[in-house]
């Protein structure tokens, strides 16, 4: 099957590049919504009942910040709708354009993964050293940094896949299936 | 060394990268001359990724979307226009009234630019205001997004410089109001030829009023949280977010429960298109102040014979051009870290600096080439941008009378602040 026709609705690419869409949505909400319902059992228990409220809720709503944060990096790849100071971009030739955009993603290809595994060597660091987090959570800190590595790693495959959607346009999978 | 970086991070900037890119690489090559291994630049991250004061980030971010595509600027629209309605140039007061209230809820000023252009662009056409004028005054009331508490922009500064967020929120508030006075004089000077939207009517506001009330509670809910003491700056963003949710999904029905996780969803690209460059340039600031820049510029100026007053104009040249070329957290990202040990050597207040920023932060919006009002009002309307611009020009002088106004005289931003929680 080549690749444009399993890039058309319903086709295998298409289905796959969906369904990761949609889990990606639906992760990011149920770690927003946790937020909220740490925040406002935060709020209850300290006002009806001080003594039960718990030292672990802005650890773990800055966890699922941090997570849901890195998880949204490779999305914004994709789409690329990181922020530039782009005004000059109208004012150079085309043909530089293009070299630049060239650069920009195997730049960011090469610098998501650089800290990829900088994040993958400090997981590793957390997990030999046994750290925790100070809270009654004792939570292990490497499940927290494994944010860092899975985001700029999914991010730097983001955009190997921009890269190759250069020479194959077919693959450019994610145009079909964003919602 | 320090020349070559920074040359090559404006390079990278201006070639149209994206400017995490800009930052990070400059940031990561900064950090590997000087020999500090890769393992660091990671951890580096993850540490300040976990601050928990960011969590508020988030939270005003999704009360921000939920504002706009719920649509509840056209109940504010329609409870300002109850009470203004009888004067003369009626929609324009309205749409400076009506985006105080929401940015009074919203810490965003493009959000607070959509909801309203949106909702008040078609109404002020059919009704015959110029389109200059009609864009202009949404565009440089939508600046109010981030003077007025809570603001997005100010929970940054505040994280940057270890400043307390309520106390910037409540500084923001006297600037905020003369902001709105100063577009209300210019419209009642500008609007006497336009139409009036009928005679006062009490029933009207009644109405008007009670069909706000859920979108009135929220702001209610957030500072009288945050000032009472029981909610945190996070459990009020908290708030906000859920509230903003409940009232477009329940009350006014302008959301269905399956936007729902995209619209959450959606929030948190937003806030990672931020947080990513605040992650990036807080590394690149870290390898600057390592080289001691900022305390040379701190030292500098302290010996330079330069009164606070002065420096406070020199720093506002600065952030009006730099503003003219970068997006608001960009611009206070790479110039406020910079500043800090001056703000302190030199006894300037860090909360009045922060309102100083702010409002120069709300003249970037609207200043070409990258004033992002500019954009949002433009491709909502489909005005040139040109026109877009000409028609925020008057605003554009306020705000650089009101700029002056809050650099030289401090108390104006200081006073609720110092009253509220003492000098």
């Amino acid at each position: 099957m080549s690749d444009t026709n399993a890039n058309t609705p319903g086709g295998p690419i298409y289905r796959a590049a969906k369904a990761l869409g949609l889990l990606n949505v639906a992760i990011l909400s149920i770690f927003a919504l946790g937020i909220i319902a740490i925040k406002f059992n935060e709020t209850l228990l300290r006002v009806f009942y001080p003594r039960g409220l718990p030292d672990w809720g802005a650890e773990v709503s800055t966890y699922l910040m941090a997570w849901g944060l890195m998880l949204s990096l490779p999305v914004l790849v994709l789409r690329g709708e990181n922020i530039a100071a782009d005004f000059l971009i109208n004012l150079i030739p085309e043909k530089v354009r293009k070299a630049i955009s060239l650069g920009e993603e195997i730049a960011g290809a090469i610098f998501c993964a650089f800290v990829a595994w900088g994040g993958y060597l400090a997981v590793e660091l957390a997990h030999r050293l046994g750290q925790i987090s100070d809270t009654s959570l004792q939570f292990p800190m490497w499940m927290y940094i494994l944010a860092v590595p899975v985001g700029f790693g999914l991010a730097s495959i983001a955009y190997l896949l921009r890269l190759a959607a250069r020479v194959r346009p077919g693959i450019k999978f994610w145009k079909g299936a964003e919602q | 060394m320090i020349a070559v970086f920074f040359g090559l991070f404006l390079v990278l900037l201006f070639s149209g990268l994206a400017i995490y890119l800009a930052l990070g690489l400059s940031a990561i090559l900064a950090w590997y001359v000087e020999g500090i291994p890769l393992v660091a630049f990671s951890q580096f991250f993850a540490d300040h990724l976990n601050t928990p004061k960011f969590v508020a980030v988030p939270m005003f971010v999704i009360a921000a979307t939920f504002m706009e595509r719920g649509r509840i600027s056209n109940v504010l629209v329609d409870f300002a226009l109850s009470i203004f309605g009888s004067l003369r140039g009626a929609l324009a007061y309205v749409s400076i009234a009506a985006t105080a209230i929401f940015a009074a809820i919203s810490g965003s000023s493009v959000a607070t630019a959509l909801a309203m252009g949106k909702s008040l662009i078609p109404q002020m056409r059919a009704r015959g205001y110029p389109d200059t004028f009609t864009t202009g005054t949404i565009g440089a009331a939508a600046t109010l997004g981030i003077l007025i508490p809570p603001s997005l922009p100010m929970i940054i500064y505040a994280l940057v410089v270890e400043e307390s967020v309520p106390r910037l929120f409540l500084a923001g508030v006297v600037p905020g109001l003369i902001q709105v006075a100063l577009f209300m004089l210019y419209v009642r000077w500008r609007g006497r030829n336009m139409p009036a939207e009928g005679a006062f009517d009490l029933a009207k506001v009644r109405r008007a009023s009670a069909r706000a009330i859920p979108g009135l509670t929220m702001p209610m809910v957030v500072f009288g949280g945050i000032y009472s003491g029981l909610l945190t700056v996070n459990e009020a963003a908290s708030a906000a977010a859920a509230m903003a949710i409940i009232i477009s999904w329940l009350f006014y029905r302008t959301v269905t429960a399956g936007d729902i996780p995209f619209l959450l969803s959606d929030s948190f690209r937003e806030t990672a298109k931020i947080m990513i460059i605040i992650l990036a340039a807080l590394a690149l600031a870290h390898w600057l102040i390592g080289q001691g820049v900022a305390r040379s510029l701190a030292d500098y100026l302290n010996n330079s014979g330069l009164t606070a007053i002065q420096v406070l104009l020199i720093a506002n040249v600065i952030m009006f051009f730099l503003g003219m070329f970068l997006e608001v957290i960009s611009v206070i990202l790479i110039f406020v870290p910079l500043l800090v040990l001056t703000l302190d050597t030199m006894g300037i207040d860090k909360v009045h600096f922060g309102i100083v920023v702010i409002i120069n932060m709300e003249l970037a919006l609207l200043t070409p080439p990258i004033g992002l009002n500019l954009f949002v009002l433009s491709g909502i309307s489909g005005v040139p941008i040109k026109q877009v611009m000409r028609g925020m020009i008057p605003y554009a002088l306020l705000m650089f009378c009101l700029l002056m106004l809050v650099t030289l005289v401090p108390e104006i931003s200081l006073f609720l602040p110092n009253l509220v929680y003492g000098s």
